[in-house]
């Protein structure tokens, strides 16, 4: 038996789908929330990225620029060394060397070294030295004109490349050309420091600050010492002090654009048009006129046109150009100089910054991927908990809908709980029940009659006791005798405790052993009136079942009959309404003369048992075309139906069936209609017996009816006989004396199940 | 139940599915280069200055449009000058201790090309340039590029070849004081003798430069229908190049011709030369005004004339200028190194980036431009006239290509260094020019 679930019940499916549904999500959020907590999703991290990258480039530029202070400091005092030693070695002081071209060209050829040197200790892109002196003072702006060296290295970023990439832009030319150098194309004799920042402020620092350490001297600016060179650069000078302090000149460093920007490349992944900026400024303002940079210079280019850029807070901001142009981005204050510095307040930003439609597409394409890397992960483990439990369950669903249809026999679903769980059922289905409990309960139902046993069988098939009643014509005080009876004969206290032990049988899987599946139909019972009426009842059902299946059986006879079956639809209808409804006619006659019998018990029992038989007439009939079969145990039922009608008549039956097998429908309606009819005939006479036996005979099924009385008034009916002979059975009178006959009604076995 | 786990099924298939379309639709982008994952190539080159400022820009262009698109990065690492980078590709590719990582692409000449192709160190461009893609390029620039075989290793970016640079302020002073004309200056013999004249009139001061005295001698065995290196060596002894010699030693000696290992236009810068013979490469290195060692100070104005000819002998003139090569190293890297090669010599970018710095382009319709006066303006006065004189030249010159083998180039700094110091010795003991050319052939040979 199968039992529906609750509407409320989830399938066990559904419940691991929304577990390992959750599982996942459960998972993801494990790994999304820490992970986002920390900063390493690229939501909202954009901003970080290139934080971090400004601040990476804004420390090595500090270090680089830094390096070179420190570098200047010490070039300027090996420098003033190397002076005041060629000085002494010539015979000259340093103020006697204006208008000497040889001393000034020899200083130079002493201080290249000191100069090589400080340049290759640094990765700067150039190194100076401008002296206050001279070559020709004589010559107009010979003021401004100042000796010095120039040298500028072309790979300051590649370490040991030597003489080949360094160029002499300010000096005696003949330092070039002898493999040491080259000369830059706009080469010149001395510097002209006329305006020129990086001479004028550390000097005048110096004078301003005698007593400040070269150290706290040293002056960055985005002038190049040289007019005209044609290229962008920041240079650090320090003043070039004697022995006594008086200054000398100055020395420093360069780092041009190429240097920067080789160096410095924003290299930010996400933004091939990055640019990284280090320039003057002045809070959120950048003056980009000495900028350098690195990165995309097309950027750049569009950005340097402009002159400036202000940004329009602190931190991450938006920046505008005065054109309009949008650029989002970060800046970062850069300390050149210490504290206590004459140049402390000159300020220089080093700034990252990407056109604000890059960055807002980047943005937008990094929400879009990162979505559907989610959605796609979402979606895979939302496919792998539906497989994963279809996967999972699918033997466990099989071995259940094995177990509830009873196929347990070599089922093997895979899983070894399951395995054993059915080989355990499947072990116990053969086993006997307990014998304390269900066993004893088992072997006691054979201890109950034929009636007992029917009753019993009704109970097991959950029929009520008020349809056993009306079904078998008892009346309740016998219902109640019977379950007494069968109470006591199973060993039971009551209706409850017996519906118990039912529901274990059935449970245990021995139904089938010990119920009845043929279980006769309940038979008609009850009281006189209410039987009566009932069976009127019943009766216009039948007469309304009957017109319904004559229209039905003519609208199939006119099918039939186009599908050429119309003679034996024709027999089929004659047959009806020769056994039944002939019948029903006579009732109906019965009924309406009931009234005017002077014996109107009799006739109400004649009408009764006409009903009776009638009733159970329809079922044979409609069974006959349902079933070929039909058990004997059911049929000998009808039997007794009819003669305990017919007792109320005075007619005594003692019937006993022999019988257990299954016979063909068409004899068994032909017993039944045999029987009838005698009962019927019985009925008329005074204090009728009859003896009946329905048994086996050798080769035949043989109903033999005994009646006291004048058997000789009995004559069957012709059509009755008809049919008897047409089913090849035989209908035989014996008369045993002058008043005796007996009635044998005999079919050879055949059939269904005795053949 | 059942309706919804098929719906939910259908629903994450067909997720699934889409995003497996994006996915393929993503990686079917997908070639050797991809713009989510940029290629970085590296490039050394020899271009220094106003030709390194013009590079820069350009690769910054390139890396700014082109380069972003389809996701190539040109880097350059290295810019030195033609012997260093040298020195570094061969030890690089014969992966010698300490030696650095080769570059992608590299300006070389063709004899270091030569070696760099023998230990098979370089991709042919042929792979990546289609017939059709060379036959824009002028072709006897492609087919030096080859290195006598078929695959091309060198793609020609811009080609150079020697002329003669004369401080015309100087010259016109020294032709006012002496009368000695500028024809002189057409051939090697007339120059010889103004230097003599020259030396005499400024008390021994240098008048003329040749900065390349081996393709001097060896554009002068070629003029006079001779060669000067025959099978891998110095054929000295030939007549005539006892020609090239008393072209160069005796002038050298009384101090007319200048003794120096440098460029011409240092000596141009301080005005101790009056002329010299040099690449057109150089002219932006000449100087619009002179600096004399006293710090005065001369605006000066300088000629471009064509490169002299021995007297007698046909108008042959050197092809100069390297090529760009490609390292091989994998596909990505190569055809990325391709793509800017190809952008940076189309047409207009070739003629741009040629004509002001006095190179001659390389792409035939830029070549023809040239010739036909059509070129954008260059600011330089001295660039312009020495791409208009090396237009010319193209007219009326034989170009020679120098002989491409391992080992030319200790042959030249030999065969330079032996006659400077020849020079010089006689220049100190002024002996017989005849027993000093066999000295010279002597110390040559040893």
């Amino acid at each position: 038996m199968r039992y529906a679930p609750e509407s409320s019940a989830r399938s066990m499916r559904r419940r691991l789908l929304i577990f390992l549904l959750i599982l996942t999500f459960t998972m993801l959020a494990a790994i999304v929330f820490p992970l986002a907590a920390v900063g390493a999703l690229p939501f909202g991290s954009t901003e970080a990225m290139l934080t971090d990258r400004l601040d990476t480039l804004s420390a090595e530029v500090n270090e680089q620029y830094g390096s070179a202070s420190v570098q200047a400091v010490r070039l300027s005092e090996r420098l003033a060394s190397s002076i005041a030693e060629t000085m002494r070695a010539e015979g000259f002081s340093f103020d006697d060397a204006s208008g000497r071209p040889e001393l000034l060209n020899g200083l130079s050829k002493e201080l290249l070294p000191v100069l090589l040197a400080g340049l290759d200790a640094t990765d700067a892109s150039g190194v100076f030295v401008t002296l206050d002196a001279t070559v020709n003072p004589d010559i107009a702006g010979a003021e401004t004109s100042k000796a010095g060296l120039y040298i500028r290295n072309t790979e300051p970023n590649i370490g040991g490349m030597g003489a080949e990439s360094r160029y002499l832009l300010r000096g005696d030319s003949s330092l070039a050309g002898n493999g040491q150098l080259y000369l830059q194309s706009k080469w010149d004799l001395e510097f002209s420091v006329k305006d020129q920042p990086f001479w004028i402020q550390p000097l005048a620092a110096r004078e301003e600050n005698p007593d400040l350490p070269l150290s706290r001297l040293v002056y960055w600016c985005d002038t190049h010492p040289l007019t005209g060179i044609g290229y962008q650069a920041t240079v650090c000078s320090v003043p070039l002090l004697d022995e006594e302090g008086g200054t000398l000149g100055v020395c420093g460093f360069e780092i041009n654009q190429m240097n920067f920007s080789r160096r410095y490349k924003p290299e930010v992944s996400a933004f091939d048009r990055a640019v990284f900026l280090f320039a003057q400024s002045e809070a959120t303002r950048m003056d980009l006129g000495g900028a350098l940079f690195a990165g995309n210079v097309t950027v750049y280019e569009r950005l340097g046109a402009q002159g400036t850029l202000v940004g329009e807070g602190d931190g991450f901001t938006a920046y505008r150009t005065p054109d309009g142009v949008s650029f989002t981005g970060l800046q970062k204050t850069v300390r050149l100089s210490p504290d206590d510095s004459p140049f402390a307040d000159e300020a220089v930003s080093a700034a990252l910054v990407v056109p604000e439609k890059d960055y807002n597409a980047y943005v937008s394409d990094l929400r879009l991927r990162y979505g559907l890397i989610l959605f796609f992960v979402i979606a895979v483990g939302a496919a792998a908990s539906l497989i994963l439990s279809g996967r999972f369950l699918n033997p466990l669903t099989k071995a259940f809908r094995l177990i509830q249809e009873g196929k347990l026999a070599g089922v093997k679903t895979g899983i070894a709980e399951i395995d054993e769980l059915i080989g355990q059922l499947y072990a116990l289905r053969d086993k006997p029940l307990p014998n304390d409990f269900i066993q004893g309960f088992t072997e006691r139902i054979d201890r109950l009659t034929p009636v007992e046993t029917d009753i019993f069988h009704y109970y097991a098939e959950g029929i009520g006791e008020k349809e056993i009643r009306l079904g078998m014509f008892i009346t309740k005080d016998a219902l109640q005798t019977h379950n007494r009876r069968i109470y006591e004969k199973l060993g039971v206290t009551g209706k409850e405790a017996l519906m118990l032990y039912i529901e274990l049988i059935k449970t245990s899987g021995i139904e089938h052993k010990v119920i009845r599946r043929d279980a006769p139909p309940a038979p008609i019972s009850g009281g006189e009136e209410e039987v009566i009426n009932r069976i009127n009842r019943e009766l216009e059902e039948s007469a309304a079942k009957l017109k319904a299946a004559n229209n039905l059986l003519a609208e199939e006879e006119k099918v039939k009959r186009a599908l050429h079956e119309e003679k034996e639809k024709t027999l089929l209808m004659a047959q009806l309404e020769t056994e039944i409804y002939g019948h029903v006619i006579r009732l109906n006659t019965m009924i309406e003369q009931l009234e005017n019998v002077t014996n109107k018990q009799k006739a109400t029992v004649r009408i009764t048992l006409l009903l009776c038989y009638l009733k159970r007439r329809c079922n044979l009939f409609f069974r006959e075309r349902e079933t070929a079969a039909f058990p004997a145990g059911e049929l000998t039922v009808y039997m007794d139906e009819l003669g305990e009608i017919a007792g109320y008549a005075g007619v005594k039956v003692l019937l006993t069936s022999e019988v257990r097998v299954e016979l063909p429908i068409r004899r068994a309606t032909l017993f039944y209609d045999f029987f009838y009819s005698v009962l019927y005939w019985a009925t008329w006479q005074e204090g009728s017996h009859i003896l009946a036996r329905f048994g086996l005979e050798e080769e035949h099924t043989v109903l033999r009816l005994l009646p006291s009385g004048d058997a000789g008034s009995f004559q069957a009916e012709k059509g009755l006989l008809s049919a008897i002979a047409l089913e090849g059975g035989g209908y035989t009178v014996k008369d045993l004396d002058e008043d005796t006959a007996g009635f044998c009604l005999t079919f050879p076995k055949g059939g269904v199940q005795d053949g | 139940m059942r309706k919804v786990l098929t719906q939910f099924s259908a629903f994450i298939f067909l997720s699934v599915i889409g995003l497996l379309l994006c996915f393929l639709s993503a990686c079917s982008q997908r070639g050797p280069l991809n713009p989510q994952y940029p290629v970085t190539v590296t490039m050394w080159h020899t271009y220094v200055e106003d030709m390194q400022t013009a590079l820069d820009e350009l690769v910054s262009e390139f890396n700014g449009t082109v380069g972003a698109e389809q996701g190539v990065v040109v880097e350059v690492t290295s810019v030195t000058d033609a012997k260093n980078i040298n020195e570094h590709l061969v030890a690089a590719a014969s992966n010698d201790p300490g030696a650095p990582e080769l570059p992608d692409m590299a300006v070389v000449y063709p004899q270091v090309a030569v070696t760099l192709a023998e230990k098979g160190a370089l991709a042919d461009l042929r792979q990546y340039f289609p017939a059709e893609e060379l036959a824009s390029y002028v072709p006897q620039f492609v087919e030096e590029g080859c290195l006598g075989g078929d695959a091309l290793y060198l793609l020609p970016v811009a080609k150079s070849t020697e002329v003669l640079y004369v401080n015309r302020t100087l010259f016109d002073r020294f032709t006012a004081a002496t009368g000695v004309g500028i024809e002189k200056l057409a051939t090697f013999e007339g120059i010889a003798e103004a230097a003599s004249r020259y030396a005499e009139w400024s008390g021994g001061k240098a008048f003329f430069y040749p900065e390349g005295l081996f393709h001097q001698a060896m554009i002068g065995c070629e003029q006079l229908g001779g060669e000067l290196v025959k099978n891998g060596e110095l054929d000295i002894a030939n007549p005539l190049f006892k020609r090239i010699w008393d072209c160069y030693y005796p002038s050298a000696v009384k101090g007319g011709t200048a003794i120096y290992d440098g460029w011409g236009n240092y000596l141009a810068a301080t005005g101790d030369v009056v002329c010299a013979t040099a690449s057109t490469a150089g002219s932006a290195f000449y100087p619009a005004r002179i600096t004399y060692p006293d710090n005065t100070k001369e605006d000066a104005e300088f000629d471009v004339l064509p490169y002299p000819v021995f007297e007698g002998g046909d108008k042959v003139a050197v092809q100069r200028g390297g090529g760009i090569c490609v390292t091989k190293s994998d596909t990505a890297r190569e055809t990325a190194a391709c793509l800017f090669l190809r952008w940076f010599t189309e047409t207009e970018r070739n003629l741009a980036f040629c004509a002001g710095i006095g190179y001659l382009p390389v792409q035939q319709t830029a070549f023809d431009a040239i010739l036909a006066g059509e070129y954008p303006e260059i600011t330089n006065p001295i660039s312009e006239q020495a791409l208009l004189t090396s237009a010319a030249m193209q007219k009326e010159y034989r170009f020679f290509f120098p002989p491409v083998f391992n080992g030319l180039d200790g042959l030249q700094k030999h065969y330079e260094d032996t006659l400077r110091a020849a020079a010089r010795e006689g220049r100190d003991s002024a002996p017989g020019s005849i027993s000093a050319l066999e000295d010279f052939i002597h110390a040559i040979r040893s």
